[in-house]
């Protein structure tokens, strides 16, 4: 659904294969700032208060194998069905896994960007779409509901 | 989108895939390597072939829209436009077929609007001041070329063949004024000048008075 999908020319293929990655979305995870999680929690339950605002959730990091030793359809030579183009190694764009949150006011977003919204379990979140066009998924955990955002 | 990652009370994870399907985005999750269309939330390739996700409530919108209806919302910790790399130091490349250009950001400062002409195909690729968002457009308006200029919160024809120059949403390239011809969008990605030199060493750097060979500029 990104455009960015379609801006990786197809001949770099071999070269991400090569190890060659070069593209800004394809930086090591989260590119996100450690100062939500860790900054001024209690230590106990793993979320974090801020003065007169919203608990922050605790930090998540999942574990994820390297996509080399995962079964992959596309290698292993299954049927691929119409219209099925592998352009880019796995992963080339880098998923978030480890996603940090923050306050309304911790982020200096303009007003009139775009947002994806999320209210789940009485919580909302806000993930930045000039964010998503470069790393296009987020696996996150909304209070106990594992959620993945994609872009 | 958003799914709830579970698929037969299996919590799962995923990745990017790098294939589209449908021209639309896929996924893998890390535990079968099964491959995921986005539109359809549904694995097509692999030993979960046919399982799907459920899709969850979201909506797009503007920030401050969405703060003014949960103004304890969470956000996301990371910068709007860019993902820790200072926007200044990269060029924009559009790439169409076998042929490149990359557009350095930092000349982007001065022209907001670098029109050219890439392998027969005439694009404008559009830095907005305000935000840092970019843009490629096609400049092609049916069998009519234009070229552009930023001009406020507008794109405007230069030049223009009719009474009034045609305007732009910088955006979204939808017709403004009542306009019914809308530019179109190319694609195009952010890269380090020194590694578009590396991996298209045939490509050419955009410049106000001209191209230059990435071949010259790594030497």
């Amino acid at each position: 659904m990104s455009p960015h999908d379609d801006a990786m020319p197809r001949r770099a293929a071999p070269l991400l294969l090569a190890g060659g990655l070069f593209l800004t979305a394809c930086t090591d995870s989260a590119g996100v700032t450690p100062t939500a999680a860790g900054s001024s929690g209690d230590g106990d339950d793993g979320v974090d208060e801020v003065a007169d605002g919203p608990a922050l959730p605790p930090r998540l990091d999942l574990d994820v194998p390297d996509p080399d030793s995962v079964y992959d359809p596309f290698f292993a030579g299954e049927e691929l069905p119409d219209g099925y183009r592998q352009t880019l190694v796995r992963d080339a764009i880098a998923p978030v896994y480890d996603p940090v949150f923050t306050t309304a006011d911790g982020v200096d977003w303009p007003e009139d960007s775009l947002v994806i919204g999320v209210d789940l379990e009485g919580e909302a979140r806000a993930y930045p779409v000039g964010f998503l066009n470069r790393r296009e998924i987020v696996n996150d955990d909304h209070r106990g509901i594992p959620t993945l955002v994609t872009w | 989108m958003v799914h709830r990652r579970t698929s037969n009370d299996t919590e799962l994870v995923f990745g990017n895939q790098g294939a589209l399907w449908g021209n639309a985005m896929t996924w893998w999750d890390t535990e079968t390597g099964s491959v995921w269309s986005q539109p359809l939330g549904e694995a097509i390739l692999g030993p979960r072939t046919g399982e799907r996700l459920e899709l969850l409530p979201s909506s797009l919108g503007t920030w401050s829209d969405w703060k003014a209806v949960h103004p304890d919302t969470l956000a996301l910790d990371v910068p709007s436009g860019a993902d820790g790399f200072d926007l200044e130091q990269m060029a924009i490349v559009v790439e169409l077929a076998d042929t490149s250009v990359a557009v350095p950001v930092p000349l982007l400062r001065d022209e907001p609007v670098a029109n050219h002409l890439l392998d027969g195909v005439p694009l404008a690729v559009v830095l907005l001041p305000e935000t840092d968002r970019w843009t490629v457009f096609s400049r092609r308006l049916d069998e009519e070329v234009i070229e552009l200029m930023l001009d406020g919160d507008a794109l405007v024809e230069v030049d223009p063949t009719g009474d009034e120059p045609r305007r732009f949403d910088p955006d979204s390239g939808l017709a403004l004024d009542g306009g019914d011809q809308s530019l179109d969008q190319l694609p195009g990605f952010t890269s380090f000048p020194a590694d578009y030199v590396t991996f298209f060493p045939d490509g050419a750097f955009w410049t106000p008075d001209g191209i230059v060979a990435a071949a010259d500029v790594a030497e």
